[in-house]
């Protein structure tokens, strides 16, 4: 069975990447289509109720202000939302919400279907087609066969997955979903080479059976800004989390039953992150610690299921309540679902270009798991950057990508394509170098142009923005020339507020002091901004001096950055490359100089080598 | 890439001559150094040698020089380039690249002439292998070499300090991006941690300056308001170490200036004109005069009058010398013993010769001339690996001024500057070794 129509642009995988390339590359404009194993599960919270957190907060806003869909989503469905790290400073903060799952994944799954120029079906990919070593469409396993130009890989862990609990293990990409097998076996075919990555998940427990009496409420603090700019009204925010701790009993029980895990037995197992231990690592790679934090995160407001946070395991499910079951506040708990690990295929996502088009063949794009990362929000704002790029590519326009220091999006895409990964990517604050720049609070400033160039930012919206810019901009000049005079009011406040002024100065400076504030600017009757504006204002004067310095970096770095390198250029028989380079620059082929010196084991030499060769091809 | 850069391309010894090469887009400012040696402003006609005489005015040292100038492309790195040839002595040369850093000459780095050569395409390409390697030799390669090269107390100490950076970056790092997770919330081990690399950070620079002090020789300023007893201080330091070699009168009525010897250390000691200007002329040009050789001094001897009252004038001469390496010496020792609080470091008779050999181990303590421990491990210490550690000990200050007031964004960024140094001196790159620090240290991951 042929579909006649032909699409610009077909989505395998309706997870959190998959989600955000269909939005991205209809709303330019294009047809396009999302073909999905199952349509009960499109944007499928898989693992915690959560979106956000250090680094993935700033990813979620940064997609807000390109025009993605996750942030707007998050704040229609939070029943939680706090502002992590409030005291240590801008660059430091992120914000992380509690998601209510099913809510998350209603309102995501009705925005597609309500999306203009969007097809969704419920299928699995059988078959890539190619024509010509190009993209051309798709086979299914009930024999469809749908055509499209640009292709997008999105298959989360679902491409050849093994789910492991205790001794036996069982094809899935979820638990009880079919893994996605034959297009493997297709990818395989087109030359592309996997490796095989670990994740886990925790069991959930009956809200019911936790005596919540024995347990500690768990709350970060923190302020409550929405993550989309545009969101006014955040719902009601009720979810509670609770603290829990594992004793010495717990890892006891862990550590006698080891050898009944077939997967944490097993000698050739997949690569798992570090940044995400079961509990089987942990007592084994921390045998000092004498317990664990667990934190209960509810699955959503009404739902009855508890997320228990930092409790994988593969262990037989006899053994994994025996162990839940020795947690204080957990000794009656019920399972609703048993923990488990899961094995997965994903590509080296060196095979990639920046766009995220792979360099085997042409206009078929790869994005979220399936790249080596881990994490709904690095998922999703690869889904939006391979979705955006496939649309520029059918006119043939410039790829779409972002530099190290304009966004972490930047920094992640830069990462994958030029190092590869060791074990599932994160983004941390500390892989940006240039995380000063990178802060959520002024995502709009750094990237909003961009949005509204692809035809993904509302003018309504553009205006707001500038209008809002406007008016910092103006507060910051006007800072200067008002001063903070050591009079009888400005000294009762600054007294209540703990600071301390042998001489008045100007507010702009009073600002840049570590205690001074904009709020007691306000409280002194010298600032005229409210809320965002007035943040912003306050961030930018606070941080004017060290964010100098790192742009001083990014300038010493720009010409390197800028020097382009042809997609054709060809690095045989360029005098005195040594091979080992040339090979290693063959394959990553980076399309900048600056990217090319990241490449791991380069040297400043080769990088001089190939700025000469360059120079010589452009006068060629 | 284009900045003028210069360095010796002969051995920094002492030897019949020496040769400094200068490249790059401002090498011809050099020749406004000098002048012919028959008088008359240089115009310098490419690839011909001539005399001059290389002067510079804030050393005021002199030497007959040989130099040609090689015009672009026509040169060895393809840039103008300027060869002076001086008379080989170390101290001369040394002060001479002082004069051209001062034009805003840059120094070279190791290699960098044969890359500049190579960027320019004068070099053949298909000796490329042997250039590359050249090449690495002025990069990260080189670094590397260089670091492993280090003298073994010298590495390992650098090799502490950058352990304990790595592992203080790895603390602020969790503590910035897994706020749930139990990293801990005292500063102290942070701070003593930035302590302990700030004192070695200072060590090894000190060790440093006494190197270039051996090399180099050094100032000692003798300030004082008049009748003090300064210049029977300077006759009695001299009396004391007899190996005078050259008696040089002063140019000017404001200084006289000594040199002799402290063990094998040329030593030049200047008598200020007494600060004896009050109120009013504070500014005149003696005092100028006097500041100026106060602040290029290596050190100050600071002369106080034991039977007289300390007055302003003293005062004064204490304020100017307060960021100073001084000595405060307390002179007529013989004429009044004092009681109680005297602000002096030693106390000396310069009439009665008493005291003096303390003074004059005082002076090599203080100069670094008496330790020859300290210098043995840093002659492989370059004035890079200096700079960087200067940096560092800059950065390190102002960071424990407020550790716990500042966000720790701030400091963060504070220690990546750091970090960014040390990956200059050592030639790596630690970006992965902090997330493994941090993963094998903290349990990380709910």
């Amino acid at each position: 069975m042929n579909f006649s129509k032909t699409y610009d642009v077909i989505i395998v995988g309706g997870g959190h990447a998959g989600c955000e390339a269909a939005l991205a590359s209809a709303r330019m404009g294009a047809s396009v289509l999302l073909l999905t194993i199952s349509m009960d599960k499109i944007a499928a919270m898989s693992c915690n109720p959560a979106i956000g957190g250090l680094a993935k907060g700033n990813l979620v806003k940064d997609l807000d202000a390109l025009g993605g869909e996750m942030a707007k989503n998050i704040d229609a469905s939070c029943i939680q939302l706090n502002v992590l790290n409030m005291r240590k400073g801008a660059a430091a903060q992120s914000s992380r919400a509690q998601a209510d799952k099913a809510k998350y994944a209603y309102r995501m799954t009705e925005t597609l279907l309500n999306q203009r120029g969007l097809d969704v079906k419920q299928a699995v990919v059988s078959d890539i087609i190619t024509e010509n070593g190009a993209a051309a469409g798709v086979k299914t396993l009930c024999g469809q066969t749908f055509y499209g130009g640009k292709t997008i890989i999105c298959s989360g862990t679902f491409l050849k997955g093994k789910i492991y609990i205790g001794a036996s293990f069982q094809e899935g990409g979820r638990a009880y979903e079919p893994a996605s097998v034959e297009l493997s076996d297709s990818l395989a075919l087109l030359g592309f080479e996997a490796v095989r990555l670990k994740t886990g998940t925790p069991a959930r427990l009956r809200a019911d059976s936790i005596d919540y009496s024995r347990l500690a409420p768990y709350d970060t603090g923190g302020d409550k800004r929405p993550f989309s700019f545009e969101t006014e009204k955040l719902p009601p925010l009720e979810g509670r989390c609770w603290s829990a701790y594992t004793n010495e009993e717990t890892h006891r029980i862990v550590r006698e039953n080891l050898s009944r895990s077939l997967y944490y037995s097993s000698a050739d197992k997949g690569i798992g992150p570090r940044y995400c231990p079961s509990m089987e690592d942990k007592v084994t790679k921390f045998p000092d610690r004498s317990r664990h934090q667990i934190i209960l995160e509810p699955e959503g407001e009404a739902s009855g299921e508890v997320y228990p946070n930092g409790f994988s395991t593969s262990l037989p499910v006899d053994v994994q309540l025996a162990a839940y079951r020795t947690i204080e506040g957990l000794e009656n708990c019920r399972f609703t679902r048993p923990a488990y690990a899961i094995e997965y295929e994903g590509f080296q996502p060196t095979g990639l270009y920046s766009s995220y088009e792979t360099k085997k063949v042409k206009g078929l794009y790869f994005a979220g798991q399936i790249n080596g990362t881990s994490g709904y929000e690095e998922a999703a704002v690869q889904g939006f950057m391979a979705g955006v790029n496939a649309v520029l590519s059918l006119d043939g326009r410039e790829p779409f990508t972002l530099g190290r220091d304009e966004s972490y999006i930047g920094v992640l895409t830069d990462d994958l394509v030029t190092k590869g990964i060791d074990e599932p990517y994160r983004m941390f604050t500390s892989r940006g170098e240039y995380r000063l720049r990178l802060r959520e609070d002024n995502a709009e400033y750094r990237l909003l142009d961009y949005g509204r160039r692809l035809g993904l930012i509302s003018e309504k919206r553009y205006k707001r923005f500038s209008e809002e810019k406007a008016s910092v901009e103006k507060e910051i000049e006007r800072l200067k020339s008002v001063s903070v005079k050591l009079n009888a009011g400005n000294r009762a406040v600054l007294e209540k507020e703990g600071v301390y002024m042998n001489r008045g100065q100007s507010a702009y400076d009073f600002l840049k002091r570590p205690e001074g504030s904009y709020d007691m600017l306000k409280k002194m009757g010298l600032g005229k901004l409210e809320g965002r504006a007035a943040l912003q204002a306050e961030t930018m004067i606070k941080y004017s001096g060290y964010i100098a310095k790192q742009n001083e970096d990014v300038a010493r770095f720009a010409r390197l950055e800028k020097r382009k390198i042809p997609a054709d250029f060809s690095y045989d028989g360029i005098a005195g490359l040594r091979r080992e380079y040339a090979e290693k620059l063959e394959k990553i082929r980076p399309s900048t100089l600056g990217q090319a010196l990241r490449i791991p084991g380069m040297s400043l030499a080769a990088a001089a080598i190939l700025d000469v060769a360059l120079k010589k091809a452009g006068k060629n | 890439m284009n900045d003028t850069i210069a360095a010796p391309i002969t051995p920094l010894v002492t030897a019949p001559v020496i040769t400094v090469r200068v490249s790059g887009s401002g090498a011809l400012k050099v020749f406004s150094a000098m002048r012919l040696s028959g008088g008359g402003v240089p115009d310098p006609i490419p690839n011909m040698m001539k005399r001059y005489i290389f002067q510079s005015e804030k050393d005021g040292i002199r030497d007959d020089v040989l130099a040609v100038y090689f015009k672009a492309p026509h040169s060895y790195t393809g840039e103008d380039v300027v060869e002076i040839s001086f008379h080989g002595n170390p101290v001369i040369v040394t002060s001479a690249l002082g004069a051209l850093y001062d034009m805003g000459i840059r120094r070279a780095e190791p290699g960098e002439f044969s890359r500049r050569a190579f960027l320019n395409g004068k070099m053949d390409l298909t000796q490329a292998e042997a250039v590359q390697e050249l090449i690495s030799a002025g990069t990260e390669t080189g670094a590397r070499h260089a670091y492993g090269q280090l003298d073994g107390e010298v590495r390992r100490k650098l090799d502490e300090m950058k352990d304990c950076l790595l592992d203080i970056k790895a603390v602020i790092e969790a503590r910035l991006d897994f706020p749930d997770e139990d990293t801990g919330e005292d500063d102290g081990e942070i701070i003593a941690g930035v302590k302990d690399i700030l004192e070695e950070c200072k060590s090894l620079l000190m060790a440093y300056r006494c190197l270039r002090t051996h090399r180099r020789g050094f100032t000692v300023v003798i300030a004082g308001k008049p009748n003090v007893g300064k210049s029977s201080l300077l006759n009695a330091l001299l009396r004391e170490e007899r190996a005078i070699v050259s008696d040089v009168p002063g140019t000017t009525r404001d200084y006289i200036k000594e040199d002799l010897y402290l063990g094998t250390v040329p030593v030049q000691i200047v008598d200020t004109a007494g600060v004896r200007e009050s109120g009013d002329y504070l500014e005149s040009e003696g005092v100028k005069r006097s500041r100026s050789k106060i602040e290029s001094a290596d050190l100050v001897l600071v002369v106080l009058d034991l039977s007289g009252v300390l007055d302003d004038n003293d005062a004064r001469i204490l304020d100017m010398t307060e960021g100073c390496e001084r000595i405060i010496i307390g002179n007529k020792s013989d004429v009044y013993s004092p009681s109680g609080f005297v602000p002096a470091d030693i106390l000396v008779s310069a009439a009665e010769n008493s005291n003096i050999d303390k003074l004059i181990e005082l002076i090599k303590e203080k100069t670094g001339v008496l330790d020859s421990d300290k210098i043995s491990g840093v002659v492989s210490v370059t004035e890079r690996h200096a700079h960087g550690l200067r940096v560092i000990a800059g950065v390190l200050s102002s960071l424990l001024e407020d550790f716990s007031g500042r966000p720790l964004d701030m400091a963060a960024m504070d220690i990546d500057r750091c970090v960014s140094q040390f990956e200059e001196i050592t030639g790596e790159k630690y970006t992965e070794e902090v997330l493994d620090r941090v993963f094998s240290r903290f349990c990380i991951g709910k």
